[in-house]
């Protein structure tokens, strides 16, 4: 290569480089505090987390998204010897592949919304400070991954109705992986497809918009119901139990157990005996299943499908008793911030001697404040989403968004609000990053429009 | 550079990826065999140990020249009951032919070598070896506190 090449390309390097300083600056901000996390944590480890270790040994109670993800990281780990600290390499590679990447997301979701790259940049680095989405990180949950993929996916999908080719195609199988990793988000796909048709249905009725995109939509469509039905098909022939997932009813017993006293028996003998097991175990479902698989000899699906039946007999048997629960899984979900989920790890990232940790427990607070004063949640949540679709009604790409992120929060809290009434905090996390994402631009777009505003006023001749 | 220099640049990368993988794969057969039995047996051990505690179920792991079973205590019947059995993958064996190790409230309570309990001096290690690579060591080393960890990548 002669020497005014190599100059020249350089130059391009260094040119492009400070193009895109503030990814740089902002992956590499991410990239720190993370060194900073991982060094004083070790793996957050449930119940729940073991039931996702090895894809192999999976029933039909969790869906494959999260095991596949720890599959092919441990895929890697096999081969090159790495380690034998295996949760700690799970936890490495979310806090620093996943957690950066979504870091980088939420950065490119608000510059569509904003078309501001220095604000974008705040809202990429306020990410890092959101200690309960940051506590999922280091967890051995389906929070990071899951986050992930709701960005990707909502990042693909716009990408459809710019007329990118490979947009339907990656959007499809984002969106797959998405639902088989977190079955709530099932049919997400045709809420998406919705929001698009009302908020282009003027294009829709006067020029063909749906003509334009037809086939997009239709491979976008058809990648989802394949995926359904392929893990379903999966489920059916492997254990009789036709959908992708039978965690509905240990998640409806947190709203059945307070009047499970009040179940009817009826013709179904097994269900009666199983129902009688049920308070007899005191509620515990571990050991009610435990004692199921041991006495009955019936296996997890078959327990899972007959379980769902009683809960659903309750809950139609007793509808009041369901409702009233209702407000209370709500405040659950909305009205709390708290370190729960990393105990005892808050001691060491939330204490006042360390600068770091002075920080993230500063962010702490103002989280913690936003989320359990009602004035300010109804701000967050409801006013705030308000003024950003107005103000960015003109811009359709942002309001597209908008209005997409929007529904996916509001999706996820009525999916998990209806059918669970405890620690529902944990599944706000998957769209507390959308939360920030949609409040804050409103205040940076309000601020920046206010000049221009006040001039129009004075500038408005009287009538 | 035009895009369809870049699609062949991106595709041909990622082919090369996959294919190099798979390849240090094939090669590395043996090792990855070793690795994944240790990490398969490791992680069923961390499962069991957490169903332990929240089921309050003790556990039994059997570990035999070509398998090892898993089984449970029924309280009710006072007996043991298979719950799953796994092959080990290739020409893996562990060092030891018959151990028995008991899982209580998360904790390795129980340890015995072809059907003689053992308790516990310091620790014990149960090694797996391929044939071919006999001279690795791999496996899993038991404490006498209940605790233990997976070694030798």
């Amino acid at each position: 290569m002669s020497h005014t090449k190599f100059i020249a390309r350089l130059k391009k390097a260094t040119q492009l480089l400070w193009k895109n300083w503030v990814i740089i600056v902002l992956l590499g901000f991410s990239l720190l505090i993370r060194i900073y996390i991982f060094k004083n944590i070790r793996p957050g480890f449930h119940t729940d987390s073991i039931t996702y270790l090895i894809l192999s040994d999976l029933e039909t109670v969790r869906t494959p998204g999260y095991p596949l993800f720890i599959e092919a990281i441990q895929f890697i780990n096999d081969l090159f010897s790495m380690t034998t600290d295996y949760l700690g390499l799970i936890v490495l590679v979310q806090m620093f592949l996943l957690g950066t990447l979504n870091c980088f997301l939420i950065y490119k979701l608000a510059k569509i919304i904003t078309g501001n790259n220095s604000f974008s940049f705040v809202v990429g680095l306020l990410y890092n400070f959101d200690y309960l989405v940051m506590g999922f990180e280091f967890s051995i949950l389906t929070e990071t991954l899951s986050i992930t993929l709701i960005l990707i996916t909502l990042l693909l999908y716009l990408e459809i109705f710019k007329g990118k080719k490979y947009a339907p195609y990656a959007a499809g199988l984002s969106s797959v992986f998405l639902l088989l990793t977190r079955p709530t988000f099932l049919t997400l796909f045709i809420g998406l497809l919705l929001i698009t048709a009302i908020v282009y249905f003027r294009k829709i009725i006067k020029e063909g918009f749906f003509k334009h995109f037809r086939k997009a939509i239709l491979i976008f469509l058809l990648i989802n119901i394949a995926g359904i039905a392929s893990w379903s098909l999966r489920n059916k022939i492997k254990f009789d139990y036709f959908g992708i997932s039978s965690l509905l009813p240990y998640q409806l017993r947190h709203y059945t157990n307070n009047f499970f006293h009040k179940y009817k028996k009826d013709d179904h003998e097994l269900m009666n005996t199983m129902a009688a097991i049920y308070l007899e175990e005191n509620l515990n479902a571990a050991i009610f299943e435990a004692r199921l698989m041991n006495e009955m000899n019936l296996t997890g699906p078959e327990i899972s499908k007959l379980f769902l039946k009683m809960n659903l007999k309750l809950i139609k048997d007793n509808p009041g008793d369901y409702i009233k629960q209702i407000p209370d899984a709500i405040s659950k979900y909305y009205g709390v911030y708290s370190y729960w989920w990393t105990v005892p790890h808050q001691k060491k990232l939330l204490n006042k001697r360390k600068p770091v940790s002075r920080i993230l427990r500063y962010f702490f607070n103002i989280y913690q404040f936003l989320f359990t004063n009602s004035i300010a949640q109804i701000i967050l949540l409801v006013i705030m989403p308000i003024i950003l679709l107005f103000l960015v009604r003109k811009n359709k790409s942002a309001f597209h968004l908008v209005c997409l992120c929007e529904f996916v929060i509001n999706y996820n809290f009525l999916v998990s609000v209806l059918s669970c009434s405890a620690d529902n905090l944990r599944y706000r996390v998957p769209v507390e990053p959308l939360i920030v994402l949609i409040s804050l631009p409103s205040f940076f777009l309000l601020v920046k429009n206010a000049p221009k505003s006040i001039k129009k006023i004075l500038h408005k001749k009287p009538l | 550079m035009s895009n369809n220099l870049k699609k062949i640049i991106i595709v041909s990368s990622v082919f090369l990826l996959i294919s190099s993988v798979l390849l240090l794969s094939c090669f590395n057969r043996t090792n990855y065999f070793l690795n994944k039995t240790i990490r398969l047996v490791s992680l069923r051990l961390i499962q069991f140990e957490r169903l332990s505690i929240v089921r309050k179920e003790d556990y039994k792991f059997n570990f035999y020249e070509d398998h090892y079973d898993i089984s449970f205590f029924n309280n009710r019947t006072k007996n043991w009951r298979l719950f799953a059995s796994h092959t080990y993958p290739n020409d893996i064996t562990p060092s030891i032919g018959d151990l028995e190790i008991i899982l209580k409230n998360g904790r390795i309570s129980h340890f015995e070598i072809e059907g003689e309990e053992k308790k516990l001096k310091s620790f014990l290690i149960l090694n797996f070896f391929a044939h071919k690579i006999s001279s690795k060591s791999k496996g899993i080393i038991f404490y006498k506190d209940g605790n233990w960890r997976a070694f030798g990548l």
